[in-house]
């Protein structure tokens, strides 16, 4: 995933790391590592928020 | 005709004696009108436009080429005529000119109306419609999704407008950080339909505009037409950038709205093509709360399960320690008790054989002590018959003594 990927794609692939997670079928290490991509992605979301400033401009 | 009935009311010199109020104006084309009978037509005819129903009267424009006049049928008539007036009908009208003096504004009072089949601009649009069609301008398959989170919003509408005063609003409610870069083009009017094209390919061309809005407010249909020329649907549907079109009111649709990739319904509604960023960040943290929660729960569960697992192995390992101890000590336990049993019954053995030894011993002994015993008693016995017999030979004597004394002293 890269910061272009779509909020959509990000929300959607987090989503599959809980649903992983929350079967258990992971082990402690691959728990960690899935956590650490679903906090990046959150990050990225948020900074995904920050679009513009909210000028208007006449043209 | 009345004048001059406000020329001493006012202090500026007018240079004139014929001023008069609006009030009076109006007076005078009513009284013009009501006189003037050649005004009185039995039948007027024109395209029904902008038709809408208000507490019960319905109020139309009808209207032909650049005319229009404003009709309305007042709702005790609706069910005396023989049609009700709907968009793109051709229609005659029968009814009474009348002059509304307040607004100045002339009016026919409708009495009857005759259908005379679709209006002439009904065919024009659906002839433009038909030749959009044919070029798949109105396919959903060539329409863009819009982007999730426009960066940057570009908006056609006229500037001074309240549709674009409402676009701007509705927009930033919703999404204040978005930038919006308005581009002024009449939307109405002659130039209208040169600076909407102008406006939509200025900002098809500018890389920071993420989607096109095109937007106005509702108005008389007749004044809607330009959204349905096909020279500015054909640069609406050819954009790279994603559009957005909303004209009008509700109910009004055009092929303008046919031809964009989203429609929204007026102004107001220009909002929806950006997400609520309230709504957004509530989702997020509410994915970062179950994250997290998910996450937690699978270590706790983890650690669970190691600490299970690892209390099993340390009780199977000291259960099989223990057993192996436990077999052992059994083991030597009965190696030593066979030993024990051994020295036991090597010891029971041995007490035996003493015992046997001391039992033969002692009845040698008593062999020996019957043996002297026997030696002592007939030794005694020997003695005692010896020592007897001489009793018996003392006792003779004594009693031969004795009877020799007897005998003696008897004698």
């Amino acid at each position: 995933m890269t910061q272009n990927t779509p909020i959509s794609d990000k929300v959607d692939r987090i989503k599959t790391i809980v649903d992983t997670l929350e079967n258990g079928d992971v082990s402690l290490e691959e728990a960690e590592e899935l956590h650490k991509e679903g906090q990046t992605l959150l990050e990225a979301l948020q900074e995904d928020l920050d679009v513009g400033d909210g000028t208007v401009i006449e043209q | 005709m009345a004048d001059a009935d406000i020329s001493q009311a006012v202090d500026v010199d007018l240079d004139s004696d014929d001023v008069v109020t609006v009030e009076t104006l109006n007076d005078e084309i009513a009284d013009l009108i009501d006189d003037q009978t050649d005004l009185n037509h039995d039948y007027v005819v024109g395209d029904v436009s902008g038709c809408r129903d208000s507490n019960g009267h319905v109020h139309f424009d009808l209207v032909f080429e650049d005319a229009s006049i404003h009709c309305v049928l007042f709702g005790f008539r609706r069910s005396q005529t023989t049609v009700e007036p709907e968009a793109e009908m051709q229609v005659a009208v029968r009814g009474e000119l009348s002059f509304y003096e307040p607004q100045g504004s002339c009016s026919i009072l409708v009495t009857n109306i005759v259908d005379m089949g679709e209006s002439d601009y009904s065919q024009i649009y659906a002839e433009n419609k038909q030749l959009l069609a044919e070029d798949g301008l109105l396919a959903d398959e060539r329409k863009q999704p819009l982007p999730e989170l426009p960066g940057t919003i570009g908006l056609v509408t006229s500037a001074d407008s309240d549709a674009r005063v409402d676009a701007v609003t509705a927009l930033h409610s919703r999404y204040p950080d978005v930038d919006i870069k308005v581009q002024h083009a009449s939307v109405q009017g002659p130039d209208a339909l040169q600076e909407l094209m102008s406006g939509v390919a200025t900002l098809d061309e500018d890389a920071t505009v993420d989607v096109i809005v095109v937007t106005r407010g509702g108005g008389a249909d007749k004044t809607l037409r330009v959204f349905n020329e096909t020279p500015l649907c054909r640069v609406i549907a050819n954009t790279d950038t994603p559009t957005a079109v909303g004209i009008g009111h509700e109910d009004d649709r055009t092929l303008a709205d046919e031809v964009a990739d989203h429609r929204f319904m007026t102004p107001t509604h220009a909002g929806e093509i950006v997400p609520k960023r309230a709504a957004l960040e509530r989702e997020f943290e509410q994915l970062s709360t179950t994250l997290n929660t998910a996450y937690q729960t699978t270590v706790v569960n983890q650690l669970t399960a190691y600490g299970t697992s690892l209390d099993n192995a340390y009780q199977s390992t000291v259960t099989a320690r223990l057993q192996e101890l436990g077999a052992s000590l059994d083991h030597a336990a009965e190696r030593h008790i066979e030993g024990e049993l051994l020295n036991l019954e090597s010891r029971l053995e041995t007490a035996y054989q003493t015992l046997q030894q001391e039992k033969e011993h002692e009845e040698e002994l008593e062999e020996t002590v019957e043996e002297v015993r026997d030696e002592a008693e007939t030794e005694a016995q020997a003695q005692i018959e010896a020592t007897q017999r001489r009793y018996r030979l003392v006792i003779a004597g004594l009693v031969l003594l004795v009877l020799i004394l007897a005998a003696l002293y008897i004698l």
